[in-house]
């Protein structure tokens, strides 16, 4: 057992050389790349951790917003669902109202022109038996019964009532005074004398009285003057009577009116 | 035949001489320094690393691991030191087994060399996180008549590192040297293997105990910290 002086003195020196050399070259390059892959390591960990805690996030984000227009989708629906209803009633509704509104009219439409048909046929009946009677008497008409129809419109002139009888003269103040006689026959001349002579006798003057034929009268006489007409004639009976057939034909359809269910 | 290596003479310039010792530790700090220069000088970062990149990050991170356990967190002030003994040593007893190399750790100037490094590595990183006063201290802790008592502790544990390392590879090699020249054949091969499993366990001790002088005289420095906080606290 020898203890070489010299030998442990530069022992000790290369010991410290090498504890400097691999320092150097060993330990703290190993010790660096080393501690740069753990880091690297750790920035990877923290990125991939990072990166599944955004992931997570947006996971749940869009699990929230997924939930959210899933629910949008139900109360939209639910929505629409109560509007289609909606307007479904309301579109009944106007379609119930339109065809009671159509039908009503229809009704409305069917019962006017059955009452215009009533009416025309009453308006028709009652102007086919004036027609009837005036033909009638229009066939019935000769000699006597137009004297007696002269005898009539005489006998009525001579019963003017006062007012009639002052219009009549009022309208013969003019300086033209004439008369015309108007008949639908022609008047035989021996009878036109008593006839002039009851209109002088109830006008009181010298008047000019002319006598024309006028068809158109039917059967009946008329008196003009220039502002008056004094007229006794069948026309005017079977006018009154088909005026009289009308506001009772009228009457009648009122009151079948009344009397229909609504 | 020759028990230390120190005997063998390759070269002498007046009172220097160049024995097998230095020659084959420069030989071996040589291999040492190129192998980590040819590895390290093109380190990966991200994966795939080579093989020696990985056998060297293993390497350091089994070294790292050890100190940790012992002394803490804080590793790399310590590294170089303890991790050059351990591989200086490791690898002097791994190439005592090729023919013709005389491992230096076979010489008791190199193991003594090794032993008063750690003799002052102690102190001086002591000295390092306490300061010289607050160090000094704890020799004459708990009493000035333990001063002697620490003194001989100290050099004692020097002395046993350098003999203990010494001893066991120079044993060694003389083992087998002799078991050659009875039995030739087979049990010297035996006897290397555990010549092997021996030289790595004596880098191991070797390094521990390196390991454990230093956490001691740091611990102190710890643990009258921490008995200052807890009275402290108790103060408070």
């Amino acid at each position: 057992m020898h203890l070489d002086g010299f030998t442990f003195v530069i022992q000790i020196i290369n010991f410290l050389v090498l504890v400097a050399l691999l320092k150097h070259f060993f330990y703290a390059r190993v010790i660096e790349a080393m501690n740069k892959r753990e880091a690297l390591i750790t920035t990877r960990l923290q990125e991939t951790e990072q990166q599944r805690q955004t992931a997570r996030q947006e996971a749940e984000s869009y699990r929230q917003q997924r939930q959210a227009l899933a629910d949008q989708r139900e109360a939209m629906l639910a929505q629409t669902r109560k509007e289609v209803e909606a307007e479904r009633k309301t579109l009944l509704a106007m379609a119930r109202t339109e065809v009671d509104d159509i039908r009503a009219g229809w009704q409305a439409s069917v019962r006017r022109e059955q009452e215009l048909f009533f009416e025309d046929l009453h308006r028709r009946a009652g102007h086919l038996a004036c027609e009837a009677a005036r033909h009638t008497l229009h066939d019935l008409a000769n000699a006597n019964l137009e004297q007696q129809t002269l005898d009539i419109f005489i006998e009525r002139l001579r019963s003017l009532n006062g007012g009639e009888r002052q219009k009549l003269l009022a309208s013969l103040d003019g300086p033209e005074s004439e008369v015309t006689i108007r008949t639908a026959f022609d008047i035989a001349p021996n009878r036109r004398d008593p006839l002039t002579a009851a209109v002088r006798g109830q006008l009181g003057r010298q008047l000019e009285v002319q006598f024309e034929t006028a068809p158109e009268l039917g059967f009946g006489v008329e008196l003009e003057t220039p502002g008056r007409k004094l007229a006794w004639s069948l026309e005017q009976y079977l006018g009154s009577l088909e005026e009289a057939l009308a506001e009772a034909i009228k009457d009648v359809g009122v009151e079948t009116r009344a009397g229909e269910p609504s | 035949m020759e028990l230390s290596p120190d005997s063998v003479i390759i070269w002498q310039w007046q009172s220097m001489v160049l024995n097998a010792t230095i020659l084959y530790t420069w030989l071996m700090m040589a291999g040492l320094v190129l192998s980590a220069w040819w590895v390290t000088r093109r380190l990966s970062v991200e994966p795939p690393l080579s093989r020696a990149q990985n056998l060297l990050e293993v390497v350091l991170t089994t070294i790292r691991a050890q100190i940790r356990d012992i002394i803490g967190d804080n590793v790399d002030p310590y590294l170089p030191f303890i991790g050059t003994l351990f591989l200086f040593i490791s690898v002097s007893n791994l190439l005592g087994l090729v023919p013709g190399f005389h491992p230096p750790t076979g010489s008791l100037s190199t193991t003594a060399a090794l032993a008063t490094c750690v003799f002052f590595a102690v102190p001086i990183y002591g000295i390092a996180q306490q300061g010289v006063t607050a160090y000094f201290k704890h020799y004459l802790d708990p009493s000035p008549f333990m001063l002697p008592f620490h003194v001989v502790g100290e050099l004692s544990r020097t002395l046993a590192l350098a003999v203990r390392l010494f001893g066991n590879v120079m044993s060694g090699a003389t083992v087998v040297a002799i078991l050659l020249t009875i039995v030739p054949l087979f049990v010297p091969v035996v006897m290397q293997l555990l010549e092997l499993l021996i030289g790595q366990i004596q880098a191991y001790i070797f390094a521990i105990l390196t390991t454990v002088y230093i956490a001691s005289a740091l611990q102190a420095h710890e643990e009258k910290k921490r008995s200052a906080t807890e009275s402290a606290k108790g103060a408070t």
